[in-house]
């Protein structure tokens, strides 16, 4: 493993002079007073009470990754349900007529902007029959819908690297 | 503190007998502390506290800062001992844990140092290179000893620390190159460029003692 120290006449190298930094060694005192102090540190590690964002986080972090994806997208489905539900529906429905709405010269370009946001093509379908007079209760579903799984779908996207970042910041940071 | 068994450190191999490696008899106290046996990390502080302290020693030059890191550097792997999966040896991850540990605290403290050696072992007035300087410098021994303790650990100040740590971990902690690249998360062919450049800085910083 290591090169010996050079016999060679009078001869000394940097190697040489390194290895005497061996010798460099703390008493016997010291280390009882290092094992006494690192004891006490522990303990008050132990006893020391997680924040509850930490203890929150903990618990999160110990169920199965995938339930875990799953729990928080359906969570996140629900909840976007409820939210955006109720404040959508009533303007939809009081606002301008079908008619108007389809008369409108800017409707064919919303129903473009929308078409390219999610380019489902169940979606743009649906779309594509408000232009024809057709259903348009059936419309507003299908856009709750594609909402909804969209966020569902970001949620569940940013809490992959929002998780490795924590996992960075802890105790275990061994970045170089 | 070392009333805990040793039975974990003095195991064999279930196959043939063989005698279990130091990376498997570290792993299997590691288990034991996962498995909520607390008192089996004392085998591990015990086994490696003075390599930790060693390294943070010579790369802070401070006696007090060593010994407050290389607790530190423990406590750390306690809290994340849980985390540790086998995947490496257990004294690679614990020298990571000491080795970034200290660049953090040198990097917030890189205006204040203080430099607070700590005591040479008396076996080293013997030493075959004491004697040989001794004989070249016509010096005392003593004085000599305290005067080369004091460049040696200026001129390893001096280097970066990144050059610093491949330096101490492969000449005083006597690594092997591709251990020093675990650790620092380096190809071995960085390793071996920054040691190389190291010892030529610090053959330029130390030229009045070396003999050739």
């Amino acid at each position: 493993m290591q090169k010996p120290i050079s016999h060679n006449s009078d001869e000394v190298s940097i190697d040489d002079l390194l290895r005497l930094k061996r010798s460099e060694k703390p008493n016997r005192q010291f280390w009882d007073q290092f094992d006494h102090e690192l004891h006490q540190r522990m303990l008050q590690t132990l006893v020391k009470k997680e924040s509850w964002y930490l203890q929150v986080w903990n618990r999160l972090t110990s169920i199965n990754s995938l339930t875990q994806i799953a729990g928080l997208t359906a969570a996140a489905v629900v909840v976007s349900l409820f939210l955006i539900g109720p404040s959508k529906e009533p303007t939809l429905v009081t606002s301008s007529p079908l008619e108007d709405t389809l008369m409108s010269p800017d409707f064919s370009s919303e129903v473009m902007v929308e078409a390219d946001y999610d380019t489902d093509a169940i979606f743009v379908r649906d779309a594509l029959k408000i232009e024809q007079g057709v259903d348009f209760d059936q419309d507003y579903t299908t856009d709750i819908i594609q909402l909804a799984q969209n966020q569902s779908s970001d949620y569940s996207a940013d809490s992959i690297p929002v998780r490795a970042a924590f996992g960075q910041t802890g105790i275990a940071s061994l970045v170089f | 503190m070392t009333t805990i068994s040793t039975t974990a450190a003095q195991e064999l191999s279930p196959v043939e007998n063989v005698p279990l490696s130091e990376r498997d008899k570290d792993w299997i106290v590691v288990q034991e502390v996962q498995a909520g046996k607390v008192a089996a990390f004392d085998l591990l502080v015990q086994k490696y506290r003075e390599h930790i302290f060693s390294v943070i020693y010579n790369m802070t030059g401070n006696r007090a800062d060593a010994s407050d890191l290389a607790q530190e550097t423990f406590i750390k792997a306690f809290q994340a001992i849980e985390r540790f999966q086998g995947k490496s040896a257990f004294f690679t991850w614990l020298y990571r844990i000491g080795i970034n540990t200290t660049m953090s605290f040198l990097k917030k403290n890189s205006r204040r140092r203080f430099i607070n050696y700590e005591t040479i072992n008396e076996e080293v007035q013997t030493n075959v290179i004491i004697e040989r300087l001794t004989a070249k410098n016509r010096t005392e021994k003593g004085l000599l000893v305290k005067e080369l303790q004091e460049k040696l650990n200026e001129s390893l100040q001096k280097l970066s620390v990144k050059h610093r740590t491949v330096v101490i971990l492969h000449e005083i902690e006597g690594l092997e190159h591709a251990e020093i690249a675990e650790i620092t998360k380096a190809s071995i062919g960085t390793v071996r460029s920054r040691l190389h450049y190291a010892k030529q800085q610090l053959r330029a910083y130390l030229q009045e003692y070396l003999v050739q």
